[in-house]
């Protein structure tokens, strides 16, 4: 969800290309997402070729923004590596 | 595990900027364009070969289209990063129109004798306008986080002396630089390809 938070839209191919995650983990990530309502998924054909675009919904990039906060709170708790 | 935090999330975002250059093609137009521009200007004498970089231009959101999209995959970034790319490309194209424009015309100027004309000894303004190119070619370089610009700009600067003290058309600076633009851009393009297969 980092790299589509930071971004408008990307494609599978653009993501599994940066992330390095099989199509298989991408695909069963993004299936999850979709059913939550964070991730708007579109597909359509480019010069014959299938291409499915992924968006962070609304309610995604709030989600994503809470999962940030949370984190960020829980790690500055911890104590520093000696 | 890449960290989420504001730094980790401006670092994920630079990264996948600058995935979209990886392909080379910016370096293999822009060789091509200061290659053809030098030899026009060597075989001519003339400033056609200005109109190169305006014509060469289709033809690299065509490469892109067909090349570089179907292996790396297409991104959209948001509106600010767009916004703010768009203003860099219209001032580095402004610039870089007009460092040219005044370089070229400079040296025409200088031809016909006065103010613009620099004592044969020195020539000076025969180097200028390969000069007056570096400098975009750095602006590229910080703007767009390219460093491989940095060694185009200095390739066109080190090009500027002979062209400057062995009396040169001042054609044969581009072409050098032109060369380096076009041999990198092509290492990158096949590292591309192999990093990024199609069907992968």
């Amino acid at each position: 969800m980092s790299y589509l938070f930071v971004v408008e839209s990307a494609d599978f191919v653009f993501l599994k290309n940066q992330t390095n995650l099989t199509a298989g983990n991408i695909s069963s990530h993004m299936t999850k997402l979709e059913d939550a309502g964070y991730v708007k998924v579109t597909k359509s054909f480019v010069q014959k070729r299938p291409q499915t675009m992924f968006r962070l919904t609304a309610k995604g990039r709030r989600a994503f923004e809470k999962y940030r906060i949370v984190l960020s709170d829980a790690l500055s708790g911890l104590p520093e590596c000696e | 595990m890449k960290t989420v935090d504001a730094s980790g999330l401006e670092q994920i975002e630079k990264q996948a900027y600058q995935a979209i250059w990886e392909d080379g093609l910016i370096d293999i137009f822009v060789g091509l364009a200061l290659f053809l521009m030098g030899v026009i200007w060597v075989s001519q004498d003339s400033a056609y070969g200005s109109f190169v970089a305006p014509i060469l231009l289709p033809f690299w959101t065509v490469a892109r289209k067909r090349i570089s999209e179907p292996r790396m995959g297409v991104v959209n970034f948001s509106a600010e990063r767009v916004a703010m790319e768009n203003r860099k490309l219209r001032g580095l194209l402004l610039f870089g129109v007009l460092t040219l424009v005044i370089g070229v015309v400079w040296y025409f100027l200088g031809q016909r004798g006065g103010f613009f004309a620099v004592p044969r000894a020195t020539n000076i303004v025969a180097g200028l306008p390969a000069a007056l190119l570096a400098v975009p070619a750095i602006i590229v370089g910080f703007a767009f986080g390219l460093e491989r610009f940095f060694i185009y700009a200095a390739v066109l600067l080190i090009s500027v002396v002979p062209v400057v003290l062995l009396d040169l058309h001042p054609g044969w600076a581009f072409i050098p630089g032109g060369v380096l633009c076009i041999a990198a851009g092509g290492r990158l393009l096949m590292r591309f390809i192999r990093k990024y297969p199609l069907g992968k």
